[in-house]
């Protein structure tokens, strides 16, 4: 989306600027603050001083989804809140990456039932699974450190076989 | 201790028998010997209580066997409230029966609204809170649906249940003016039954999303049916289901 992704072939100079974009960007996830079930309360332990997120860079959890870069998905995704979860990753600025947390954002869990949508990468594109009912915060804390490998693998280059920076 | 190693003495006729048992055991699930000598010679108190266990399956079986009768529905015999009821309402009020001492007035559609007012104005009666205003679906019954009113009198701390039969192509009256807390308790029901009150002041799907089509809680819904007309309005669904 910048000016610079998707210019040049892999050189020095893209994989110099890789390290250091991508150094940037895993070291200072901002996750939207958004749960909706016991996931969420599984999250917010996650943040909060006994396991404390922000030690991987990932502990401001931003009102707005405008600020973020990260939205975990920590909960049963009805069909009502799936319309809400789409709009709400349109207004998040790329790059951006998803985390389904927990047995029923990635699958829909116990709930295969009229109102309940099978799985979040249904209508958003998900980054990390994390399997669970819920998961405990280090699995949480696991998963996010697994999307930092990922992020850690971007490049600006016009390589084909990373991922570009969207 | 005196009185346990009285205890402890009288069996040693019996603690041959325990041996016997215990040797079975172990031939059949070949547990640890250690751990029984163990018990055996420093604990005797222990083996009694293996010998119980060992002695204990055929009564479970016998207990197995006699079946205990669940409780019934009873037609409720001078009851106050029932007797003011049916006088009040001859025809309207159906029956008045206890369960568990659960009481439950069935009541005619014609009159529902008229009973339920009763029930809160009356100085007798008193059921000042609905507690809970739900839905059955009988399908295969001749009036489809059977609305049950919970309701609670705070001053006799008592509660009772009313129950009216109510067809699919019929609508019931909405009891909002009565208890205003009936009014989310009705969107719910109208939601996920279908059923309509007539009068409510804002009948529309609380759960559910407002242009959704079928109501999931009848029995000829199926349970995992989504509407695929409102999805495909509303979601973009980028992975197609298996």
């Amino acid at each position: 989306m910048g000016i610079v992704e998707n210019r040049m072939h892999e050189n020095i100079v893209t994989t110099t600027v890789d390290s250091v974009f991508n150094w940037a960007r895993k070291s200072s996830l901002w996750p939207m603050t958004f749960g909706l079930a016991c996931c969420a309360i599984e999250m917010m332990a996650a943040g909060a001083s006994r396991f404390d997120m922000d030690r991987f860079g990932a502990g401001i959890f931003r009102p707005s989804p405008r600020q973020s870069d990260l939205i975990i998905i920590a909960g049963t995704v009805t069909l009502k809140m799936a319309e809400v979860i789409q709009r709400l990753y349109d207004q998040m600025p790329d790059p951006k990456w998803v985390i389904s947390m927990g047995a029923c954002s990635s699958a829909g869990g116990p709930f295969d039932t009229y109102s309940t949508l099978q799985g979040v990468d249904k209508v958003i594109p998900v980054d990390v699974y994390i399997p669970g009912c819920p998961p405990r915060p280090e699995a949480l804390l696991y998963g996010l450190m697994r999307l930092q490998d990922k992020i850690d693998q971007m490049t600006i280059s016009k390589s084909t076989e990373k991922r570009q920076a969207s | 201790m005196s009185e346990e190693d009285k205890t402890q003495e009288p069996p040693k006729s019996e603690e041959g028998a325990v041996q016997e048992s215990e040797s079975q055991e172990d031939k059949q699930s070949g547990e640890s010997e250690e751990k029984k000598v163990s018990t055996d010679s420093v604990k005797p108190d222990r083996s009694v209580t293996t010998q119980k266990t060992a002695g204990a399956p055929p009564t479970k079986v016998a207990k197995k066997v006699a079946k205990k009768k669940g409780p019934t529905y009873e037609d409720l015999v001078d009851n106050a409230l029932l007797n003011g009821l049916q006088e009040k309402f001859p025809k309207g009020v159906l029956s008045g029966q206890s369960f568990l001492d659960q009481v439950t007035y069935t009541v005619t559609l014609d009159v529902l609204y008229d009973v339920l007012l009763y029930l809160r104005d009356d100085t007798d009666a008193d059921y000042d809170y609905l507690v809970d205003l739900t839905a059955l679906d009988h399908l295969d019954n001749e009036e489809r649906f059977c609305l049950v009113y919970h309701l609670y009198s705070h001053k006799k701390k008592s509660f009772i249940r009313v129950r009216c039969a109510v067809d699919e192509s019929e609508s019931a009256p909405s009891v909002v003016a009565v208890w205003k807390t009936a009014d989310w308790m009705e969107r719910e029901v109208y939601d996920l039954f279908g059923i309509k009150f007539m009068g409510h002041p804002d009948l529309k799907r609380i759960l559910l999303p407002d242009d959704w089509h079928g109501y999931p809680l009848r029995k000829d819904y199926d349970i995992k049916l989504q509407d695929q007309a409102w999805i495909g309005k509303h979601l973009r669904i980028t992975r197609t289901p298996e």
